[in-house]
């Protein structure tokens, strides 16, 4: 599957997980750049950085909880193959 | 910058299969011959088809070349006015009531092409040549942090020495700078470019340190013109390496590019049609059409007769229709009007639907730098055409024509958001379609706006944008939209974060 198909999956079921619409955004320098989503975002004032390269953008703060750690660190390991 | 000597590196610019993979069964867009009947068939529009036409704009949908040669061929004043107030009215649901500024900043005049309009052409000897080291870029790029910009677009000629390095160098060098407000540092937050065509490979490097546009002018889509302006042994006569560069940067990754095209050249009807046959590729090719367009009108340029003498040389009358009708016909996109214009007719134009302009420009080599050393108040006595691309129109410093604008009730925004928070691209040209992306155009006008009044505006220019600010915010707490989730409450507390120091905050 491609990565953005891969991503819009992910984003989705995160976007149940969480109840809130996810963005995964490529960093480059300043530039936050679309790459897949699960909806429009009415409050894109919500960042958070995965890895040097890749952020998630989400309407809603995301819990940083030890669980939600294990989710995130799943997707690190999609992201950097 | 490139090893290669000038010839050689000449010689492996142009990337043919970089070209021919756009074309489609081996032609180009620019059906000279379907352009030129098109607005022949629509020479004498009805009203009523008028009429028609404004409403498909007004409900933000893209014109077909039918509609928009159409439009190109009204004669009645009374439609002009409905199309002056419609175009006005587009700008405003898609972009809401703010004008972004922006600063240019030329970085080097060294260029390989000839362009016959052009102060940089190679041919000019009385043109004074000067490519800017990096402290020279980080200087520049501080005297215009000083004046409160927050955007900037840098220019460079075509040439090895101010290649795709060489620029990417220029874009983390302007991105680097901080220089004191008087809350906090002011910065560039966002840096579009607009420079030469470039391979797939070379726009990886740009796209590499976060560009924000990227900005290449086919000048004119009319085939034999463009030959005559651009002789067929220099890079720029390549017409189709030019005409598909914005196809490369979106293979690149950088899917916010920008057209536009240089009136007086040739007919200015064909120019508004080949601006939207572009649209209509990248639409087509990628999705996605351009970020703006930009249609800067011939000014008198450096060692160019042509620059003075054309035959296609575009009336105020006239620059005010183009606009206009460019407005109606590609709704979504931004519109850039600059200071080659002069004051009078920019605040005219403006208000046919414009959404960016500059201010507090220079556009000499080193320019800004020599101004503060100046200090002249006498700008326009102190331009040099000679280490200029052009003569500008309108020379006035940022906080005057902010002032303008806050006095006419349009707010200033300085805003970066979008490319920031993932409205980039394919998701930022749906918001903009459907009228949500002006939301949050009106949210960090305001907060951007904030930051300018606290930190650098003039006594006079503060006065009026309070009271501007006032009415934008209690329009925001009528506005359902913002009731949504809690995006009204972010937006309150950004605010008052801004009021007490804090700087760069944006939805």
């Amino acid at each position: 599957m491609q990565l953005n198909s891969k991503l819009t999956k992910i984003a989705k079921e995160l976007s149940t997980h969480f109840d809130t619409e996810i963005y995964f955004c490529e960093i480059k320098g300043k530039r936050w750049s679309f790459v897949a989503g699960s909806g429009d975002i009415v409050n894109g004032s919500n960042r958070f950085q995965l890895n040097e390269k890749w952020g998630i953008i989400s309407d809603r703060e995301l819990s940083q909880r030890n669980d939600n750690q294990l989710i995130f660190n799943m997707i690190r390991g999609i992201l950097s193959d | 910058m490139s090893e290669l000597g000038v010839k050689d590196w000449v010689k492996q610019v142009v990337k043919q299969d970089e070209i021919d993979k756009y074309l489609i069964d081996g032609k180009d867009f620019i059906d000279e011959q379907a352009i030129n009947t098109t607005l022949t068939n629509n020479q004498k529009p009805e009203k009523q088809q008028v009429r028609d036409i404004i409403q498909k704009s007004l409900s933000i949908e893209r014109l077909e070349p039918d509609e928009t040669a159409a439009l190109l061929h009204v004669e009645e004043p009374e439609l002009w006015e409905e199309m002056y107030t419609a175009g006005l009215e587009v700008k405003r649901k898609v972009y809401d009531n703010r004008i972004v500024f922006f600063a240019p900043l030329y970085c080097s005049n060294l260029c390989v092409n000839n362009c016959a309009y052009c102060g940089f052409r190679y041919e000019n000897k009385e043109e004074k040549r000067r490519i800017l080291t990096m402290d020279e870029v980080r200087q520049e790029a501080e005297a215009v942090v000083s004046e409160g910009h927050k955007r900037m677009i840098v220019v460079y000629g075509e040439h090895p020495r101010s290649d795709a390095d060489y620029i990417a160098r220029t874009i983390e060098t302007v991105y680097s700078v901080k220089k004191p407000a008087r809350h906090g540092m002011g910065e560039i937050r966002r840096v579009n470019i607009n420079a030469a065509p470039m391979s797939v490979a070379e726009l990886k490097k740009l796209w590499n340190v976060g560009i924000g546009t990227y900005q290449v002018f086919q000048e004119t889509y009319h085939k034999e013109t463009y030959t005559s302006v651009h002789p067929s042994n220099t890079l720029k006569g390549n017409y189709r390496w030019r005409l598909y560069a914005l196809h490369r940067a979106m293979e690149a990754g950088i899917d916010d590019v920008a057209t536009g095209a240089l009136f007086g050249l040739y007919n200015w009807r064909f120019e508004v049609m080949g601006l939207l046959h572009h649209a209509i590729d990248l639409e087509r090719q990628f999705g996605i059409g351009p970020h703006t367009i930009s249609f800067p009108r011939m000014t008198p340029a450096s060692g160019s007769a042509l620059s003075i003498g054309s035959d296609y040389l575009v009336s105020d009358a006239d620059f005010k229709k183009l606009v206009t009708v460019l407005r109606l016909s590609v709704p979504y996109t931004g519109l850039i009007i600059t200071a080659r214009e002069n004051a009078p007719l920019k605040k005219e134009v403006i208000q046919v639907g414009c959404t960016q302009t500059d201010a507090s420009t220079k556009i000499g080599i080193g320019g800004y730098t020599e101004a503060l050393k100046e200090l002249s108040h006498l700008e326009r006595q102190n331009q040099e055409i000679d280490k200029q691309q052009f003569i500008l129109g309108d020379t006035r410093r940022l906080d005057d024509v902010v002032r303008e604008l806050a006095e006419m009730g349009m707010i200033t925004s300085f805003c970066t958001a979008g490319y920031r928070c993932g409205r980039t691209g394919e998701k930022i040209m749906g918001l903009l379609k459907s009228c949500t992306e002006g939301k949050f155009c009106k949210l960090n006008a305001v907060l951007t706006f904030r930051e300018y009044l606290d930190d650098y505006a003039s006594p006079e220019t503060k006065a009026i944008g309070e009271k501007l600010i006032e009415q934008e915010l209690a329009q925001i707490r009528e506005i359902p939209f913002f009731q949504k989730g809690s995006l009204l409450e972010t937006f309150e507390k950004m605010y008052q974060d801004i009021i007490k120091g804090k700087r760069d905050v944006y939805i």
